[in-house]
């Protein structure tokens, strides 16, 4: 293996993960497999487009949801009120999403620590308003309902369960793969260093608010094919989508798998719902539940699932040891 | 969008009175709210996510001590007191430990926090609104000003928060212990090299921040309904006004929730759905033109 | 090389800089020394563009850098090394350097591709020969010693070819032995031609043992200049240090 470049490595593991999501469903007759995975394509894309935000780029944004929630209902307003194939759909909902990331990002760019941070949550909850007021053509605060159609495309038709499964995941390793090269790449590594030290990237002649921008609306595009995911598997688009609520989950499932590795945030997110999905089943009061465990994790382990287990490898203390 | 109906407003005596006075209360109990988060801001430097929790706590505990005394000002009492004494163990045991660390961790333990009280509060009291209703102290007409409807409730919580505003410009600005917080704000290891306790210091400006958080819900509990959950939207409402006002400023924060109060009783005039909007739009701008506040200080 | 013309800046009613005027000629090795608060590092960021001047010119090889941005400045030839270290603290000493040098190639923002790239091996490695820092290429910057941490921020300003390095106390916290090989390595570097290298010092003995011309400041303005003999003797030097006992270890 060692003679491939990083980025074949890296696309041969995004088939072999591809190639057991596919063959995943064929263990188990149930529909709970492939919705759990779908949900978790949908909310990987958007915890780990939040991650080149946060783990890259130091951007600390509270309101990435806003993009997850432009996508979703681009995305199904295009499918029920222009009735356009499903791929337009799809690319119309990602250049929405880069041009708004583009506007706010500029505007948000330009402020460091927590001030960026309070003008992507304020962002987030004035486009949330927006959605809510604006009933004739997002529904609303009932969300956009009636189903969306999904017209066959090169012989995919979405409303099948295995076709939308497929579908789900190409988009969700794909999109995951891009974001892997993309920090992988020379930009990624210019983000890295406006993290670590931007006086000093500036003082190398790196163009900070250009990069950050171009992180944030690279961030934004992905988030909102997230957003496209969550909305096939809801058949619409929801306010909730866009609100601080969902970015807060994507800021949990990011420190609980860990912001220092690629797949961390995934891992959060599969951990979360695994969670979310078992303790509603024993109990209303899963919000309880949640907060100590988050507790747990903030305040015992302070870092993330594979942040420990990255420094188990590194200090080759006893194998094997559980992280949990 | 109503502009119509909010230019006649404009227009009328009676409805400026009537609108000035809801917004008045609105920014009387946004300001007790925003005066606490800002001032653990301004001295601990943390951002206190579990403010609104504080609020929601405030407004449970004394719906409860008014069904078990029937005096509102016993309850409000208690519920300034029940949080003051639940915001010292919140710092001593939780956010003590996050203070060195990021942002988001501090956010964490606080949204753990929210998480938990909203789900103690649906436990304890149970998932409906409910509401205190208004004492019949204060059960009496309406007075009439310039021909605007102020309910007499209305002028005395206006003037409570008066109080207490004006009881904290005085300690923050004559009193030593004043004088001591605002050094610890400034400049916390010179503070501490001074042979000041500032793990008390900030222990007590974190209660208090509470307590006033929790006055302000118990203030409010005969014309507000209550339910698990309602912490969130004063948290946000604070947010803007201590940002617009300006993070550390407690006269900021006055000023910004004045703004913000008025805002929502006239913009629900003229823009109904639109209010929320309309507030993050204002935070939008502040942000944007002049991020430290309206009397805030440039942060380095 | 780079010529200070009438340089002022004030904070406030405080001149920091005033009325400055230096010539650096090409290729020399030069120190700015002077008591606390004199505007050294002040001098510095004005250089490297931080800080942008009320009024006067900062000519590199006769062009002028005011209103130019910190980048376009680094471009233009202005290396700068910091008294404490900036460094990327995640990245390697490697990963640093060849990071810092896609910047110089235009290629920061490439979005295809490995990093890192190859065109950044070769500068990387002879930066690190030069600086002794080969052996460290794959340690992480925020585990490198203090001395290796001042090597490596000298070795980013210097991987991007600069005609000017500034060092801003070089050897600031460092101990007796370390003072002297920093010292030994900036003067290898200095004679390996090509640069023009000020800094800023508080060793004094170090000072007058390695740089050619000494320019003093005081209160921002330019107190005496000359070589290390004539600097040490000059009157109001001494006055302006007080009668300090000549200092041998930076605290």
């Amino acid at each position: 293996m060692n003679h491939l470049r990083d980025w074949q490595k890296d696309s041969l593991w995004a088939l072999l993960a591809l190639l057991l999501l596919l063959a995943l469903p064929l263990t188990s007759p149930s529909r709970v497999v492939v919705d759990f995975i779908i949900r978790l394509c949908a909310m990987g894309l958007l915890a780990t487009s939040l991650n080149m935000l946060v783990g890259y780029g130091g951007m600390v944004s509270f309101g990435h949801a806003m993009f997850f929630g432009s996508g979703a209902y681009v995305f199904a307003l295009m499918l029920q009120k222009a009735s356009v194939s499903v791929p337009v759909a799809l690319l119309t909902a990602m250049l929405a999403c880069a041009l708004l990331a583009a506007v706010i990002g500029a505007i948000c760019v330009r402020l460091k620590g927590i001030y960026f941070s309070f003008l992507t949550l304020a962002f987030q909850m004035l486009l949330h308003s927006i959605i809510i007021t604006w009933t004739s053509m997002t529904g609303g605060d009932q969300g956009l309902t009636g189903g969306i159609p999904r017209p066959v495309f090169w012989g995919i038709d979405l409303s099948q369960t295995q076709h939308m499964y497929v579908f789900c995941c190409v988009l969700a390793v794909g999109g995951l793969l891009a974001m892997r090269l993309l920090m992988q790449s020379p930009f990624g590594y210019t983000l890295r260093m406006l993290r670590d030290n931007e006086d000093r990237a500036a003082y190398l002649g790196v163009h900070v608010w250009r990069v950050r921008l171009y992180a944030f609306v690279l961030a934004g595009v992905f988030a909102g094919l997230g957003g496209v995911v969550m909305s096939l598997f809801v058949s619409g688009a929801f306010p909730d989508f866009s609100y601080w609520t969902m970015s807060g989950e994507a800021v949990f499932m990011i420190m609980m798998g860990g912001i220092h590795v690629f797949i961390g945030p995934l891992v959060g997110a599969g951990l979360l719902q695994i969670f979310n999905d078992t303790v509603t089943r024993f109990t209303p009061y899963h919000g309880l539940a949640l907060g100590v465990v988050i507790l747990l994790f903030t305040l015992g382990f302070q870092r993330g699932v594979t942040d420990v287990f990255r420094l188990f490898r590194k200090s080759s203390a006893a194998a094997g040891k559980e992280s949990l | 969008m109503e502009l119509t109906a909010l230019l006649e407003c404009l227009g009328s005596v009676s409805c400026i009175v009537t609108q000035s006075s809801t917004g008045l209360i609105i920014g009387a109990l946004l300001f007790l709210v925003a005066a606490g988060l800002t001032l653990i801001f301004g001295v601990l430097g943390v951002i206190n996510f579990a403010h609104g929790s504080f609020y929601m706590l405030g407004a449970y505990i004394a719906l409860t001590a008014y069904r078990l005394t029937d005096s509102y000002a016993l309850a409000a009492l208690a519920a300034g007191v029940g949080v003051g004494v639940f915001a010292w163990l919140f710092e001593r045991f939780f956010m003590r430990r996050v203070y060195q660390s990021d942002v988001l961790l501090q956010l964490l333990v606080c949204y753990a926090f929210i998480l938990i009280l909203d789900d103690v509060v649906k436990i304890v009291w149970g998932a409906e609104f409910q509401s205190m209703g208004m004492p019949p102290a204060f059960q009496m007409p309406p007075l009439f000003i310039g021909g605007g409807v102020v309910p007499v409730f209305y002028v005395y919580l206006m003037s409570a928060a008066g109080l207490i505003a004006f009881l904290l410009w005085f300690t923050l600005t004559r009193t030593r212990i004043g004088k001591i917080i605002r050094a610890a704000a400034q400049n916390p290891s010179m503070t501490s090299a001074l042979g000041l306790n500032t793990r008390l210091i900030y222990a007590l400006v974190f209660s208090f921040g509470g307590l006033l958080a929790g006055l302000a819900g118990g203030l409010a509990a005969p014309v507000r309904s209550m339910s698990p959950g309602m912490g969130f939207s004063i948290l946000i409402e604070s947010f803007i006004v201590t940002v617009i006002g300006g993070m550390g400023s407690v006269s900021g924060a006055l000023l910004g929730a004045i703004l913000i109060g008025l805002i929502r009783s006239f913009g629900s005039i003229g823009f109904p759905l639109f209010v929320e909007g309309l507030m993050f739009l204002s935070m939008v701008l502040i942000l944007v033109f002049r991020p430290s506040g309206i009397m805030g200080k440039a942060q380095s | 090389m780079l010529r200070i013309e009438n340089l002022n800046k004030s904070f406030g009613g405080v001149h920091a800089i005033e009325n400055l005027s230096i010539d650096f000629a090409p290729g020399t090795l030069s120190a700015v020394i002077g008591p606390n608060g004199a505007g050294k590092t002040t001098f510095f960021n004005l250089i490297s563009g931080g800080l942008q001047p009320d009024s006067g010119n900062i000519l590199l090889a006769g062009e002028n850098m005011v209103g130019l941005s910190r980048n376009a400045i680094v471009h233009k030839g202005i290396g700068r090394a910091f008294q404490v270290a900036k460094l990327f603290k995640s990245l390697t000493v490697e990963e640093s350097l060849r990071a810092a040098l896609q910047s110089a190639l235009g290629r920061a923002a490439q979005m295809h591709g490995n990093f890192p790239l190859m065109a950044t091996r070769d500068r990387a490695h002879e930066v690190m020969s030069q600086l002794g820092l080969q052996h460290k290429a794959d340690t992480v910057s925020g585990n490198l010693s203090h001395g290796d941490q001042k090597l490596l921020d000298m070795a980013l300003a210097l991987v991007l070819r600069p005609k000017v390095l500034l060092l801003d106390e070089p050897v600031a916290g460092m101990g007796p032995d370390e003072r002297t090989q920093m010292m030994d390595t900036v003067q290898q570097l200095w004679r390996q031609g090509g640069l023009t290298i000020v800094l800023i010092e508080h060793d004094m003995e170090l000072v007058f043992r390695v740089a050619q011309r000494i320019h003093v400041l005081s209160y921002g303005k330019l107190l005496a200049q000359g070589t290390a003999e004539e600097i040490r003797h000059h009157p109001k030097v001494i006055e302006a240090y007080l009668g300090k006992a000549v200092e041998h270890t930076h605290e």
